[in-house]
């Protein structure tokens, strides 16, 4: 009985959830299908199937569609993870300790509302128009989120925490490592999530201007030229390999705060 | 360079005048619907890319042609092809500057284009340009090279046409670098050389010491030309004649003051006065005789003008599958009615 209606909620569940995109599908349909919104503006869902059968068939611009979405899923991830190596860290240390937030804290701050995309020349110039220069480019985009969110993370561990561990006698490094950097995770993994968008949407905008190949690359070709089925199915791809990379870090995010019952 | 012969501005302005005073529109006669039929003030929304040449456009602007008529221009800057067709297509632009590739893009984009004027030659001013430091000193030592250019554009087309002309298919790396990142890229050492329009590919020569090794004139002539919906061009004729008078009187302008020219391209553009000024000697400023003679390369009358361009770039661009559909026939485009009109009336 129990387990029956257990069934049935999570039916309902699944029912809600694709009732918005069963609708969103629908409503698509009536406008192309109808022919109230023209192909040339937006077409029909069986017109992107077939235009991203013929490239996965053919591939865009000398490349294949697997090589556009390698090369943005290597960038990204490539940033990403040395913006979550340095970042986290950096934003343990300025959250644990006064001086060194007094000191380079304003560096960050000064740094942090600049838009990352705004120094793709300046990379380009530095680093040539190979992976670096995008990937460097997502490192920062990275990394500023990440140290903002292990600086949060750190003073948002209860104090009752802290003072624990110094009435069990740690202090120092011991406090930091055995109390602080545990206490902060549920901080840097919500960093860590954001910090992932983030990095897949710079590299978007990181493949506009010197890349080869890529979604970003591709989207951004196929719009100069009209190709608007192309387009879409960028876009789309984008939007799928972006719920992909957010699904997995959601599952190590589950794994590494099991305590919290998340 | 063309020189050009606009003298007949008065005759279209009269013309125009004329039109006006008889009721052309549409205006019944007595004092009544006179009032009434007052005529609505003349608009034009023009579209442009940002960081092209569009001098005569721009000169015309500042220096007040269009307005001396009463003609008002809401210009529209854009970044690439999409915007300008879609703005096209929504009718948000009446007419736009553009070339062989733009015209291909809103033939692709369902627009019934036309290509109504002819503004300049710039395949002189094209230079493929190579870094100081590289070995490169002609076409002949291009095997195994990198050249950066905007996959597409004019000046891809060039390099392909080059390329083919060369026999070097395949023995030379082609990067699809926007034109944003040309000198960033040049300065970097990613690219051996750059295929650039002007006045960018003059900048790299001037502020880089970059080696002119060629430039487009003997591969694929580069008429920029400014393109409209045919409803427009029925609609607003009487706008688009007065606007082709204005950039008439702004092409004759700039060959009697080239350094005047260089600062206002300067202004719009951003690149420096130096640069602009290096490139204007090597734009060839079209005027609507140029347009209509039968002998001119970029002539709108016969095949042999612009009609054997569009051909070319058709062609290039079919084979590098730059556009998912094999193009139609880009020629279809070319409607010399107003300029003829223009001319007939001078």
């Amino acid at each position: 009985m129990a387990a029956e209606r257990t069934r049935s909620a999570q039916m309902l569940r699944w029912l809600r959830r694709g009732s918005g995109l069963g609708g969103c599908l629908a409503l698509w349909c009536i406008l192309s299908y109808g022919g109230i919104v023209s192909p040339g503006f937006l077409p029909s869902p069986s017109g992107i199937v077939e235009r991203f059968i013929e490239l996965a068939e053919n591939g865009y611009a000398n490349s294949s569609l697997w090589q556009h979405i390698f090369d943005s899923v290597y960038r990204t991830l490539a940033g990403f993870v040395l913006g979550v190596a340095a970042g986290t860290p950096t934003g343990l240390l300025l959250g644990y300790c006064r001086r060194f937030d007094e000191s380079v804290g304003p560096i960050f701050s000064f740094l942090r509302p600049i838009p990352p995309i705004a120094y793709t020349p300046l990379f380009v110039l530095y680093l040539g128009i190979g992976d670096a220069s995008k990937i460097v480019l997502i490192f920062i985009g990275a990394f500023l989120y990440m140290l903002l969110s292990a600086q949060a993370g750190v003073r948002n561990v209860p104090e009752v925490l802290v003072r624990a561990g110094r009435n069990a006698g740690l202090g120092g490094a011991g406090l930091f490592v055995r109390v602080i950097v545990p206490g902060s995770l549920p901080g840097i993994m919500t960093g860590a999530r954001t910090a992932l968008s983030v990095s897949w949407a710079l590299v978007v905008a990181a493949e506009l201007i010197a890349a080869q190949a890529g979604l970003g690359y591709m989207v951004s070709s196929a719009g100069v030229f009209f190709d608007i089925r192309t387009l879409f199915v960028g876009i789309i791809l984008i939007g799928i390999v972006g719920l992909i990379l957010d699904r997995t870090i959601l599952m190590i995010e589950r794994k590494l705060l099991h305590w919290q019952g998340r | 360079m063309n020189k050009l012969n606009v003298n007949g501005i008065t005759s279209v302005l009269a013309l125009i005048g004329l039109i006006a005073a008889t009721g052309a529109h549409g205006a019944a006669s007595g004092p009544s619907s006179a009032a009434a039929s007052a005529p609505a003030p003349l608009t034009l929304n023009v579209g442009y890319t940002k960081g092209g040449s569009a001098l005569k456009w721009f000169v015309a602007q500042e220096k007040g042609f269009f307005t001396e008529r009463g003609l008002h221009v809401n210009a529209i800057g854009f970044t690439g092809g999409i915007a300008a067709a879609t703005a096209l297509k929504a009718g948000s632009v009446d007419i736009n500057l553009t070339a062989a590739t733009g015209v291909a893009t809103a033939l692709s984009a369902g627009v019934d284009i036309k290509t109504f004027y002819a503004s300049y030659d710039e395949s002189a001013a094209d230079w493929l340009v190579a870094r100081k430091d590289s070995s490169i000193t002609g076409i002949q030592n291009l095997k195994g090279a990198t050249i950066g250019t905007s996959r597409g554009s004019t000046a891809w087309v060039c390099v392909m046409s080059m390329l083919k002309a060369e026999g070097l298919v395949g023995k030379v790396d082609v990067k699809d670098i926007k034109a944003q990142a040309w000198v960033a890229a040049m300065e970097s050492r990613s690219l051996d050389a750059i295929q650039g329009w002007p006045p960018a590919a003059q900048q790299i020569v001037q502020s880089l010491g970059g080696r002119k090794i060629a430039d487009c004139s003997s591969y694929a002539r580069e008429t920029i030309i400014w393109e409209a919906p045919a409803e427009v061009l029925t609609a607003k004729k009487h706008a688009v004649l007065v606007w082709i008078a204005a950039m008439e009187k702004a092409g004759k302008w700039i060959s009697e003051n080239p350094s005047e020219a260089a600062a206002i391209w300067s202004k719009y553009s951003g690149v420096p006065a130096k640069d602009a000024a290096s490139a204007l000697p090597y734009i060839e400023w079209l005027s609507v005789k140029d347009m209509l003679d039968p002998k001119h390369p970029s002539n709108m009358v016969n095949p042999d003008g612009l009609a054997k361009q569009y051909a070319t770039y058709r062609s290039i661009l079919d084979e590098g599958k730059i556009f998912p559909a094999a193009l139609p026939d880009l020629a279809r485009s070319i409607d010399p009615s107003l300029i003829s009109e223009y001319q007939g009336h001078r």
